[in-house]
């Protein structure tokens, strides 16, 4: 049974290495980022509230749209998802194959070849060797770098990195697939390509979340949708809510 | 997955027992990082990783064969025994200096994976066990050289490899932590460790008028040198430093893993 339940998440981050005073003048001033919260102790870290107290929980077939200003807590939220993140409060359960596109580059070497990259992002991302050999060759087409998968990636263009990071990045399949705003990379060509991928990749997912700052997008993938604020989660509402849950002032 | 809130530091053993128990379980992703490692440190050069193997040797003939001079020895007394005090040295110093790099050098991993913490403590030990393994060479070649031939006794080496890398791992553990936190412990660690290495009979021999002293006898880092050398020069282990390195492992995984249960979830927030 794939689902995901979230209940009473509370992140804190502390922030070391920061002057404590100095940052405190601005606390008043600060319209994004999570909330930062005082501690009893004045030589403690500062502490960011990345997330405080959000629950919710997502059966398969849906797709939530997370949105919100910078540092509102989005990416921290996928993280939470991915398991990078121990909870300071509250539970996080994730039952299902986990995929998290949040970071194109992760595993990327590039003083190591395409193919050596298609390998260390495999395996990073949870593949066995047997199923990344399995599926080198189909990343290796959809990629279109051809030769050039045998040289090192620092010889690439940027639009070529992307291409290879992309597709080896979307090769997993996931019952749960999490995503750091839409991905679209390389030329028009290509960019159609990856967008084709993408869907059908999300569309074979169980459960989708992604954060995204572009409505239309969400409108179009997503048939739920929660706003977060200062780290602090809406409700989760059906897509058709949306502009009120936008237009709702911060709570 | 199911990740909760720290409940009590009890309960927190068991997620740092699951911690363990999955770096075990990915040990093929941990080999295939370390051996990336390697790959990636030695790209582009002829002799690839065989250059290890040759800066080793270098250093071992310069200091066998000099220090034997300096020293007044027989450069055959001398020789061998540089040559396994360095092997043994390099595989020590190198798991340890890595080992406060281990969690840095994951940051972005860690950072967005459920990945255990223990894997990256792994992938460095097995980095620096294929390091070793090219001055198994070197080994052979001075063994071939001066004549030393193999005895039965010579496999105490492999439970001394094996005692050494379980307290090598602990302190690789430990040092990690701290110096993800405290961005100044690798180097006060490499700068500490130079100062052991001329401290402890690596390249040079005690005297007779040295024995009981506590750099000699309570010297965790010659203890470490010296079973993994004297089962090959001599075919026979010191059972006392098998004992205090066995000792020393009991205690410092304690020490590591009750440590390890308060910082777990913290680790992540450093890098």
């Amino acid at each position: 049974m794939v689902n995901i339940d979230v209940s009473g998440l509370s992140i804190y981050f502390p922030v070391i290495g920061a002057d404590t005073q100095s940052l405190k003048r601005y606390v008043k001033q600060v319209a994004i980022g999570g909330g930062l919260a005082r501690r009893r102790e004045q030589s403690q870290h500062p502490l960011i509230v990345a997330l405080m107290d959000v629950t919710f929980s997502l059966k398969p077939g849906d797709r939530l749209g997370l949105i919100g200003s910078n540092g509102s807590g989005k990416t921290t939220l996928l993280r939470c998802l991915a398991g990078a993140y121990s909870p300071d409060k509250g539970v996080i359960e994730v039952n299902g194959r986990i995929a998290s596109l949040l970071d194109l580059s992760l595993g990327i070497d590039p003083s190591a070849t395409g193919l050596e990259n298609i390998r260390l992002r495999g395996l990073v991302s949870g593949l066995s060797v047997r199923e990344i050999e399995a599926k080198t060759e189909e990343i290796a087409e959809f990629s279109g770098l051809g030769p050039f998968l045998a040289m090192p990636m620092k010889a690439y263009s940027s639009g070529m990195q992307a291409r290879l990071a992309f597709a080896t990045a979307t090769s997993v399949e996931a019952d749960v697939l999490l995503m750091d705003e839409w991905i679209a990379v390389g030329d028009a060509n290509f960019r159609a390509q990856a967008h084709d991928r993408l869907t059908g990749l999300v569309e074979r997912a169980n459960i989708l979340v992604i954060a995204s700052h572009d409505p239309n997008l969400v409108r179009s993938l997503c048939n739920k949708v929660m706003r977060l604020d200062h780290g602090v989660a809406s409700e989760v509402v059906p897509i058709s809510e949306m502009d009120a849950l936008m237009a709702a002032p911060a709570s | 997955m199911r990740l909760s809130a720290r409940k009590s530091y009890l309960s927190e053993l068991s997620e740092t027992a699951r911690d363990f128990a999955g770096a075990t379980f990915k040990f093929s992703l941990a080999r295939n990082l370390a051996v990336q490692d390697i790959r990636t440190r030695y790209r582009g050069s002829v002799l690839g990783p065989w250059w290890i193997t040759l800066t080793m040797g270098a250093l071992v003939l310069g200091i066998g064969v000099n220090y034997a001079a300096l020293f007044h020895m027989e450069v055959k007394d001398l020789l061998p025994y540089v040559a396994l005090g360095l092997v043994a040295w390099a595989y020590v110093n190198g798991t340890i200096s890595e080992g406060g790099e281990a969690f840095f050098a994951g940051g972005a991993i860690i950072r967005q994976s459920s990945l255990p913490l223990p894997l990256f403590i792994l992938r460095c030990v097995i980095r620096n066990v294929i390091n070793l393994a090219h001055h198994i060479v070197i080994v052979l070649a001075v063994m071939i050289w001066f004549r030393i031939v193999p005895t039965v006794g010579m496999l105490w080496v492999i439970p001394g490899l094996i005692v050494v890398t379980i307290n090598l791992a602990w302190i690789s553990l430990v040092l990690a932590t701290i110096s993800a936190r405290f961005r100044d412990v690798p180097q006060i660690v490499a700068a500490v460790l130079q100062f052991i290495f001329f401290l402890t009979p690596v390249f040079w021999k005690p005297t007779p008028e040295m024995a009981g002293s506590i750099f000699i006898d309570r010297n965790p880092f010659y203890a470490m040198v010296e079973v993994i050398r004297s089962p090959v020069l001599a075919g026979a282990v010191s059972p006392k430093a098998m004992a205090y390195l066995t000792l020393l492992a009991v205690i410092g995984w304690s020490v590591a893993i009750l440590s390890y249960n308060l910082t777990r979830r913290r680790v992540v927030h450093y890098l």
